[in-house]
């Protein structure tokens, strides 16, 4: 019962659960954001991946100002504001990409 | 003549009386009451994800939603740009490489709006820790006149700084 000498620190679940939820959301519109944006501007092949990678790392560092950088106080770990949404996102960018470039430079 | 209240006698702190009339005479200092998550004001340029409880802007939320439509605004006249470019240069036979210089910042001017949008715009973040000014655990109830305190309870170790809200 008491707080102290526990091995898993007690966090409050759905308070987690929102959090990571809205860190989903940022990523999921940044990644379709960062897909029209790579369409227009004519990226084809790697330098696309290369421009997704650096969204999502101005990304993390948005979120980190987002959470005032006490990560701790508003997630259970580092990795989750770090690296969740990043490949589930790839998807999105992928998609929107092939799409904003086929309507500017194909049709 | 306000009534007389009842000696208080448990053991826990007496809760504050929210139901006094003020005397006209006495100026109170004002008493602290614990607000829900409005201790840090340190936030000067988080207003689009918060929720609506600050009257300072017309919509607290709505400035994220503006800069949003207004970097996708900028995205699909950059798009509307680069279309009419490549058919200059079809024209004029030469290879695309890239967008003309302004269109690039156009694109990189709504993306920075966008991404602004899209990190404010989501729910705030909510502290997941116990023992946060957000995250009370332990509550009074509105009626105090059928809780009893002197139980078994007594024995167990109790949390000194146990945190009453009201």
């Amino acid at each position: 019962m008491a707080a102290t000498g526990d091995d898993v620190p007690i966090i409050q679940a759905e308070n987690l659960t929102s959090n990571v939820r809205s860190i989903l959301y940022s990523r999921t519109f940044l990644s379709i954001t960062g897909g029209v944006v790579a369409g227009i501007w004519g990226f084809t092949g790697l330098t696309g991946f290369i421009f997704y990678f650096l969204i999502m790392m101005v990304a993390s560092l948005g979120l980190l100002a987002k959470s005032k950088f006490s990560v701790h106080s508003y997630f259970d770990s580092w990795s989750r504001i770090l690296v969740e949404g990043v490949f589930g996102g790839l998807m999105s960018f992928v998609l929107f990409w092939t799409f904003a470039y086929d309507i500017v430079h194909i049709f | 003549m306000p009534l007389k209240r009842r000696k208080h006698r448990l053991p826990y702190p007496a809760p504050p009386v929210s139901s006094h009339r003020q005397p006209a005479q006495h100026s109170r200092t004002p008493r602290r009451i614990a607000q829900p998550d409005s201790g840090s004001g340190k936030q000067p340029h988080r207003e689009g994800g918060r929720r609506s409880s600050s009257p300072r802007l017309a919509s607290a939320m709505g400035i994220g939603y503006v800069l949003g439509a207004i970097g996708g605004a900028l995205l699909v006249h950059a798009a509307y740009a680069t279309i009419q470019y490549r058919a200059v240069l079809k024209i004029t036979e030469e290879e695309f490489s890239h967008p003309p210089f302004d269109v690039i910042i156009q694109l990189l001017v709504g993306l920075a709006l966008c991404m602004w949008a899209g990190v404010s715009v989501p729910a705030k973040f909510l502290s997941v820790l116990p023992h946060s000014e957000e995250n009370r655990i332990v509550s009074l109830p509105a009626n105090l006149d059928f809780m009893i305190f002197n139980h078994r309870g007594r024995a167990l170790p109790s949390d000194a700084d146990l945190k009453l809200k009201i």
